[in-house]
């Protein structure tokens, strides 16, 4: 992989051990749960930086490069696509706060996260769901406070961010009649009264990540809770929200690749130890050839992803190409789950332990279908690439 | 009203009543619906006359049921061979289907012959029917040839086998300890090619019922799922996923229907469902993922059947015979 830097090595050798160690013996455990249990995280919280990468250095943290977290979460989606989510939450629900904290506000959310407390960022509803601007929940301002009423679905770990009082970033409108322009993000304490999780979701697969419906009945907040203060923060929600996910969906893309990778990590043992007609599947070329040509896209995609990465460091404009990068890594990631399904037949669809050849790939073929599904829809992102391709003209 | 309009309205008819209130949890919790099977049986839905007739049942039911549907189909195609073979070793019950092997497509499970007698040895796993079947069809090694031999259930030690999809669909591994068995076909090789076929033809037709009931209702949750103001229905990244689910139902039929008018008209069929199988197990895969992409979240969610169907597409036409079938039977085909 061409500049891979020192860190990125690193930290994705310090990813695999521990996944080695604590993911990789523990699949079972993981795909029979709703949310990755907490010694497997308490572990992970252990290594230096790991609870919130992203946490910058004057809140305690390292504030490693993006392109080594994606580096990292490339590793952790290999292992487990739940666990990667789940982790993740600690990147995601914080770069609304990266992008448009206050100072005080990154400390109190970073010096969370770097407890091992979780963090989460809560933007869908049921009716907001690719249309993310038609969020419903409400702040209504009464003299220096906002009251939140309203509920948000598949929010990633944000039982686990009330249960241990951390800090979610909300996303509410302050102004309906400005629609998308109208949305401001909330930094809410997860002990606020009112604020609380209703259901947790029971999903075909990515077990190992927590995803939870939030109630917000008579939430009463502070101004100051206002991401980024009252002045700059208020209608600034959906720009945040739209920011945050540019980064969110390379993310996405590096933990696909992770998928793809340990799918053609099984195949490739898979035909080492099985006989067809006789002889190793792995001197089948109908085989063989099938997992090259995953090989092949799967290595592209890691070069679309680290490129869109190195320009995030490098402070250039990356939206257009994390939705490309989201696109294609995720079709391939699911593509290559379908693909040893076909080459592993019966095999392939056997409920055995996930950390064997023997389990693994039944449960990688319900863990690959969300990507095309969460942080966007893949639809959306065309939406997206295609506006940037075809750009409206300015009325003179 | 035509006797195959008769049949289809019986199928869809017992199908709703019977078959879809016990579609959903039992599959989540991978149970066997015996009495949902008993019921099949006593109205004569896994013996019926033809492979025209076992088609219709698999689509219907396949619309309602698709573990269920997997049920008829395997219970029809064994009954069908086991008639074409030798009509004297038919039975009353359900026959199931034992050919793959731990580590290997098939080989490793002997039969020795003791007199008249025959014996089986070995273990077969993800059995077709495993654990619910009267007696088995069981594909074994005889004098270095595969030989089709029938068992007795009683004889076979069998473990269930749980499976990403059609978990309402028993399989099991069976272990065979000298057990007694019976001679079907000394040519192995032909009635398993055959078998598979008559299996991957009458899949297209439960997969048809999936794609149909997939397209109904992604269509009506795109008229009724609101976003960016209106429903979804109207954006053109939804209406093309509704097309190719559209476009799938049509093409499983279309594929399967020349196997089925092979095998009516007694002439060779196992190429005509290898290819049908090629672009059915495809066209089903991506009828379902459609729908699930259409739902979103929903979709992806236990709490509704999107995401079952999903899983079903892969498992059903993975538990018949490994992966590079179809292409390399069609291959050889060509080429001698």
């Amino acid at each position: 992989m061409f500049g891979f830097t020192e860190d990125m090595t690193e930290k994705q050798e310090l990813v695999r051990k521990f996944c080695e160690d604590w993911v990789y013996p523990n699949l079972a455990e993981i795909d029979a749960g709703k949310c990755c249990p907490d010694y497997i995280w308490e572990e992970w919280c252990k290594i230096p930086g790991f609870a919130s990468p992203c946490a910058p250095k004057f809140t305690g943290g390292e504030e490693m490069p993006f392109a080594t977290c994606c580096a990292m979460w490339e590793e952790l989606g290999k292992a487990d696509l739940g666990v990667a989510t789940g982790f993740g939450s600690n990147n995601l629900g914080s770069f609304p706060i990266l992008l448009t904290g206050t100072d005080d506000q990154k400390k109190e959310h970073f010096g969370n996260l770097l407890q091992g407390k979780f963090g989460a960022f809560g933007l869908t509803e049921k009716g907001a769901g690719s249309d993310a601007g038609a969020v419903a929940t409400e702040a209504k301002k009464e003299g220096e406070y906002y009251i939140l009423n309203g509920d948000k679905c598949y929010i990633t770990t944000s039982g686990k961010a009330i249960e241990t009082k951390s800090t979610l970033a909300i996303c509410a409108s302050t102004d309906k009649s400005l629609g998308s322009k109208g949305l401001t993000m909330f930094l809410i304490p997860g002990d606020t009264p009112g604020l609380t999780a209703v259901k947790e979701e029971d999903k075909m697969g990515i077990r190992g990540s927590q995803t939870c419906e939030l109630h917000l009945e008579n939430v009463k907040l502070h101004e100051s809770r206002i991401l980024g203060g009252p002045e700059k923060g208020i209608g600034f929600g959906f720009k945040t929200a739209m920011m945050t996910l540019d980064a969110g969906r390379c993310v996405v893309a590096a933990q696909a690749n992770g998928v793809a990778m340990r799918a053609i990590e099984m195949m490739v043992e898979y035909c080492n130890t099985h006989l067809d007609g006789g002889r190793p599947l792995s001197k089948n070329p109908a085989a063989t050839f099938k997992i090259a040509e995953l090989e092949a896209q799967t290595q592209a995609c890691r070069q679309l992803v680290y490129h869109t990465a190195f320009m995030r460091d490098a402070g250039l404009n990356h939206g257009h190409e994390s939705c490309c990068a989201k696109i294609v890594a995720t079709e391939n990631a699911i593509n290559a789950t379908r693909v040893a399904m076909d080459i592993m037949g019966v095999n392939g669809i056997k409920k055995g332990d996930p950390s064997t050849v023997d389990g693994a790939v039944e449960k990688l073929y319900r863990d690959a279908r969300i990507l095309s599904i969460y942080e966007g829809t893949n639809q959306v992102q065309r939406l997206v690439v295609t506006n940037g391709l075809f750009p409206k003209k300015k009325k003179k | 009203m035509s006797e195959k309009s008769l049949i289809q309205k019986a199928a869809a008819d017992f199908a709703a009543a019977e078959l879809a209130p016990v579609s959903f949890v039992p599959e989540k919790t991978a149970e066997y619906t015996e009495d949902a099977v008993k019921a099949m049986a006593a109205k004569g839905f896994l013996k019926v006359a033809d492979i025209e007739e076992a088609a219709i049942v698999a689509e219907e039911f396949g619309k309602a049921n698709a573990s269920m549907a997997e049920v008829a189909v395997i219970a029809n195609a064994t009954a069908e061979i086991i008639d074409a073979y030798d009509a004297s070793k038919a039975i009353d019950g359900m026959t199931g289907y034992a050919v793959y092997e731990e580590g290997t497509s098939c080989g490793g499970v002997t039969a020795a012959k003791a007199g008249d007698a025959y014996t089986i040895t070995g273990k077969k796993i993800a059995a077709a029917l495993g654990g619910a079947a009267d007696q088995y069809i069981v594909i074994a090694t005889l004098e270095e040839k595969p030989a089709a031999f029938i068992v007795k259930a009683a004889d076979a030690a069998a473990e269930k086998f749980d499976k990403l999809g059609l978990r309402s669909y028993p399989t099991a591994n069976l272990t065979f300890d000298a057990a007694p068995a019976v001679l079907l076909a000394e040519d192995g090789a032909k009635l398993r090619a055959e078998l598979n076929a008559r299996i991957d033809i009458l899949n297209c037709y439960v997969a048809a019922g999936m794609a149909n009931t997939a397209a109904d209702v992604s269509t009506e949750y795109a008229k009724t799922r609101v976003q960016f103001g209106a429903p979804i229905a109207k954006l053109p990244a939804v209406q093309f996923l509704l097309a190719e689910i559209s476009i799938a139902e049509y093409t499983l039929k279309a594929v399967a229907a020349p196997a089925v008018e092979a095998v009516m008209a007694g002439k060779s069929y196992v190429i005509e469902a290898a290819k049908a199988k090629y672009v059915a197990s495809k066209a089903i895969y991506d009828a379902t993922s459609n729908c699930v992409q259409i739902h979103g979240g929903t979709g992806y969610s236990r709490e509704y059947p999107i995401e079952r169907y999903y899983r079903e597409s892969k498992t059903l036409f993975n538990n018949t015979d490994y992966f590079d079938w179809p292409e390399a039977r069609i291959a050889a085909d060509m080429l001698k």
